[in-house]
């Protein structure tokens, strides 16, 4: 994951936990049914939706695979082959590009 | 319509079908194609956090609190996004390290102890007990609820015995699913494929089941989510629920569920087990990151709409809420979505009990039951040939025993509690660890004792302010304790300890055993030393990142051990079959093993052994058959520690830098003398030809007289040639001193070093330098003694610097009463001369230049140098060369003491002390 990356991640979480908590929700206690939900709980669903959203777009966004985080090989499982086949291919790949 | 046979038939073709996926996952793991390694399975996975505590016990909060359910899900997902820092963490430490449970985890982390592993292991079975009992309960109140359909009421709540109770048959399938499911075999990594793909089905077969009963309640019985929250609006004690003030603990309540949730969704057992050891590749955490937030968010989405629609449906106390997923369909005669909705709550309800309980049954085996086992007595177990019987036999017994004690905590504490209040006992219990996990993993320091006295402080704050409340309030302690406190001490009431009453019981309890859990393991780290294997192991964990080459721990065993005993072992753990193949495959990677077992197959066979019984009891039964000695502090932490030889390397900088810098004072002050010397050697040339040129002008002017007046009488010719001579002499003693400094100098002097008699020495000095005396008439006393003092020495050049003493002494010598004194005495080891005159002395800043070449005393009554300046600098020379040391002491007015000081043993005659 790039440093951008890892900053937006960082800050995304500071921002939500401070939206999801004392005093926003007090700001958003209303008895008031804006589109006749509760302005509470569309408040906390809209934020949780709007998370998930910004996580989609900094996860996705950032590269496949970090060359900072290879998977150790696990020895004894069946992950083992497809790991070593993983990188078989990246290698082939490699080796043709060049 | 239900009968009973229709609803046990379909829960059990259900079961069947869960098995047959776990089956079919365990085949293809065993092929080599694995189902589960794809980022959608992993995050469907993690969706276990979703129990019956989910499917109906949040319905039943939100119809009594409203949005008091939702922490509960805003925390994992504020957790999701601290994945990629936290998480990945974990995981690649549990890989490296081949951990296979949280109490392993735990455990490896403060120095492979046993003793934490062993406590984690209590905690959690205490701690999860709770949880596996609203399982339970979730089953047994659905059931009894859908069995009367077409009739919405609650099961009576008459008791009745064991073999009457609907839960009880239910924990006994349960049981022998779990061992069917969980221990077919010892697997070297505790990971559990089949498994994993039927928790997976599960999570999707809940979701589809909660959904689809929330859409037909929303949708179907009311018109859609306006029309149901509006009529929910104009009943006032309904409006309430839409508010934040029916939450009972307020906003520090909602926090302080935020901050368990997060911790619980971490560190619960269960989820250690499907989010760190059965992760299959780092890369999946990246997709689940947002993935599983996204599943919560959906399987949440009914929950107000049901929670309200079930209040609207039903008379307030007609239901129980908890059970509304069920009671609504069936209110509205739509008995197939009411099963579908019992099967959705069941697989919820078993997939926890399953997974957990499975999970749990390995920590007991490897954390508690195998290390007291091989404390008590090795010699049984070393006399097994194959112990994966015994580890399989352990963990069957241990998921019995635990789905039984939940059984029992259901029947006899838990019944009376809603689903929720229930499982925040747990969910405390299992946040106790995150202080020694999180912080272990970043902060280095952290140490076993610490970790000792904050889990176990923690723990202990966590009973007594949650369980044994949870246990007064059915009835087993008296109530008064809740009230008035143990023996009516109010300052100790369980949920006000201390008199903090402003907090509801859950924030009271993470309040306070937070505060002792992480004040044990700080001030506990801070004030323990860790032993080398804790900081290694510390070392390992906090720069796991850092690190290219993971196999540091094998230098650990430094000794050796035979290749058949380590075979030996693996296969009374593993089998033959598992042992054999993993040592062909270490075969196949190292190119073949050595006789004697050399650190890195030691440290192999450790790994995978730890895989099957823990961490702990891996390495004692590794070290009973490693003939090694244990490396020391400094062996261990230069090798290891990166930090140390950074330290190590700064400091040898430093070290440099400093030796840089004095040698550069040193360059400096050599300099500066030469500076001074090249001063005073232009000084000294100036003096020497000046005195050169003086003898030379008179010898000159005598010699050409001479010459222009050859008739000359002879009497003055006479006269004029013995001036010439002495001029000469003055000249030739001139240049033989510059040439003796230049000879000491090079070392080209030629010493003739015998035995002398010092005191007669003393005396031709003494004769030859008369005529100086009588010159300026100086007295002279002499102090000798009458025995011979015999020391080794050349004599000429002792001479020397005695004349030269004596003529400076005359010199310097008041001009009227003159007085020079010269002794000699012994000391112990040396003899001493001492030269006293009565001149004007010596400034103390002068002492040291004197022995300087080429320095004179600037005499401010002559107002030129005396001598030539190498008269003093020569006798220090040789005096120095004889192995003594000569110096000045003087006042100035007081005169001057010239001493000398001759290695030699004075004669026995001598007296010393003088």
């Amino acid at each position: 994951m790039r440093q951008q990356s890892k900053e937006s991640i960082i800050i995304l979480f500071v921002v939500s936990a401070l939206l999801l908590n004392y005093p926003f929700l007090d700001l958003f206690d209303r008895a008031w049914l804006p589109f006749g939900i509760p302005l509470l709980y569309l408040y906390l669903y809209l934020i949780w939706l709007v998370m998930i959203v910004l996580l989609v777009v900094i996860v996705e966004r950032s590269e496949i695979r970090t060359p900072d985080s290879p998977t150790p090989p696990v020895e004894n499982t069946p992950s083992v082959p497809m790991v070593a086949a993983d990188r078989g291919n990246a290698g082939n790949g490699r080796s043709s590009d060049s | 319509m239900l009968s009973d046979s229709v609803i046990i038939a379909s829960a059990l073709a259900y079961m069947g079908v869960l098995f047959g996926i776990a089956y079919y996952g365990d085949y293809r793991a065993d092929t080599g194609r694995s189902i589960i390694a794809n980022p959608y399975i992993y995050t469907l996975s993690l969706a276990i956090y979703c129990t019956a505590w989910t499917f109906y016990g949040s319905v039943g909060l939100a119809a009594k609190s409203g949005v008091d359910f939702l922490p509960v899900y805003l925390g994992p997902t504020l957790m999701a996004i601290l994945f990629w820092f936290v998480l990945r963490r974990i995981v690649r430490i549990t890989k490296v390290h081949r951990i296979t449970s949280i109490a392993d985890f735990v455990a490896s982390r403060y120095g492979k102890s046993g003793l934490l592993a062993g406590m984690v292991t209590v905690i959690v079975v205490l701690g999860i007990l709770p949880y596996i009992a609203i399982q339970l309960k979730a089953i047994a109140s659905s059931f009894s609820l859908l069995r009367q359909y077409p009739v919405v009421s609650m099961a009576t709540t008459a008791p009745h015995p064991v073999w009457a109770d609907t839960t009880f048959y239910v924990a006994l399938v349960l049981t022998l699913f779990a061992i069917l499911f969980g221990t077919r075999h010892i697997d070297n990594t505790e990971r559990h494929e089949g498994m994993v793909a039927a928790v997976a089905f599960e999570s999707l077969f809940k979701l589809v089941a909660f959904v689809a009963v929330g859409i037909v309640v929303t949708f179907g019985v009311f018109g859609g989510p306006g029309d149901l929250f509006q009529r929910a609006a104009t009943d006032p004690e309904l409006a309430a629920l839409m508010r934040f003030e029916v939450i009972p603990g307020g906003y520090g309540g909602w926090l302080s569920l935020v901050f368990l949730s997060m911790m619980a969704f971490l560190f619960l057992p269960r989820q250690f087990q499907v989010l760190v050891v059965e992760n299959v590749n780092e890369a999946h955490i990246r997709k689940a990151i947002w993935l599983f937030p996204l599943y919560l968010f959906v399987i949440n989405l009914f929950v107000l709409p049901i929670a309200l629609g079930g209040r609207l449906t039903f008379g307030n106390g007609q239901v129980d809420a908890d059970m509304f997923v069920l009671a609504v369909p069936m209110a509205e005669h739509m008995p197939d979505l009411a099963l579908l909705a019992f099967l959705g709550g069941l697989s919820a309800a078993t997939s926890m009990i399953l997974f957990e309980t499975v999970t749990l049954s390995t920590m007991v085996c490897n954390d508690l039951v195998m290390p007291i086992l091989l404390r008590i007595n090795p010699s049984w177990l070393a006399s097994r040939t194959d112990l994966s019987g015994l580890l399989l036999g352990i963990r069957r017994a241990g998921i019995a025993g635990l789905i039984l004690l939940g059984y029992l905590y259901f029947r006899f504490v838990a019944e009376s509690y809603a689903l929720v209040a229930s499982g925040l006992v747990s969910f405390a219990a299992a946040a106790q660890f995150a202080p020694p996990i999180l912080m272990g993993l970043f902060w280095k320091r952290a140490n076993r004792r610490g970790a000792l006295f904050g889990l176990s402080g923690g723990f202990l704050v966590w009973a007594y302010t949650l369980l044994l409340p949870a246990m007064a309030r059915s009835g087993w302690i008296g109530a008064s304790f809740i009230e008035q406190g143990p023996f009516g001490l109010e300052l100790l009431r369980p949920y006000a300890l201390f008199d903090l009453d402003q907090l509801d019981p859950y924030m009271h309890a993470v309040f306070w055993s937070m505060l002792v859990n992480i004040g044990g393991l700080v001030f506990g780290s801070l004030l323990t030393r860790p032993d080398p294997i804790e900081q290694i192991q510390a070392s390992q964990f906090v720069n796991i990142f850092e690190r290219e080459r993971h196999d540091g721990d094998s230098l650990l065993w430094r000794g050796v051990a035979e290749t058949t005993d380590l075979y030996d072992l693996l296969a009374r753990f593993l089998g033959p079959q598992r042992a054999s193949e993993a040592f062909d495959r270490y075969a196949q990677q190292h190119g073949g093993y050595p006789l004697q077992a050399d650190s890195r197959l030691i440290h192999y066979t450790e790994r995978l052994l730890a895989g099957a019984i823990g961490a702990a009891s891996a390495r004692v039964m590794i070290s009973s058959i490693v003939m090694g000695e244990v490396l020391s502090i400094e062996e261990v932490m230069t090798i290891l520690d990166e930090s140390t030889q950074v330290i190590e390397y700064s400091r040898r900088l430093e070290q440099k830098s400093q030796e840089l810098e004095e040698a550069s004072a040193e360059l400096r002050e050599a300099n500066n003398r030469l500076r001074e010397l090249d001063r005073l050697k232009d000084e000294f040339i100036s003096t020497v030809t000046h005195e050169l040129r003086t003898p030379l002008t008179s010898i000159r002017a005598f010699s050409e007289i001479l010459l222009a007046n050859p008739d000359m009488e002879v009497e003055q010719r006479g006269k004029f040639l013995a001036i010439i001579v002495k001029e000469s002499e003055r000249l030739t003693r001139l240049i033989n001193q510059v040439l003796d400094m230049a000879k000491i100098d090079s070392g080209r002097i030629d010493w003739h070093i015998a035995d002398l008699d010092l005191r007669e020495l003393i005396e031709d000095a003494v004769n030859s330098t008369r005529q100086l005396f009588n010159d300026k008439a100086v007295a002279l006393r002499e102090e000798l003694g009458d025995k011979p003092v015999i020391i080794a020495g050349d004599h000429d050049r002792l001479i020397q610097v005695i004349i030269n003493l004596l003529s400076n002494a005359v010199k310097f010598c008041s001009d009227q009463g003159g007085e020079v004194t010269i002794q000699l005495y012994p000391l112990a080891h040396r003899w001493r001369i001492t030269v006293i005159d009565n001149g004007p002395g010596i400034a103390a800043d002068q002492h040291q230049l004197i022995f300087e070449k080429f320095h004179q005393v600037t005499d401010a009554h002559a107002g030129k140098p005396k001598g030539t300046g190498l008269g003093l600098p020569i006798s220090q020379k040789i005096v120095e060369h004889h192995g003594g040391s000569i110096w000045v002491e003087s006042e100035p007015g007081q005169g001057a003491t010239f001493i000398v000081d001759l290695p030699g043993k004075p004669h026995a005659d001598w007296e010393t002390e003088r």
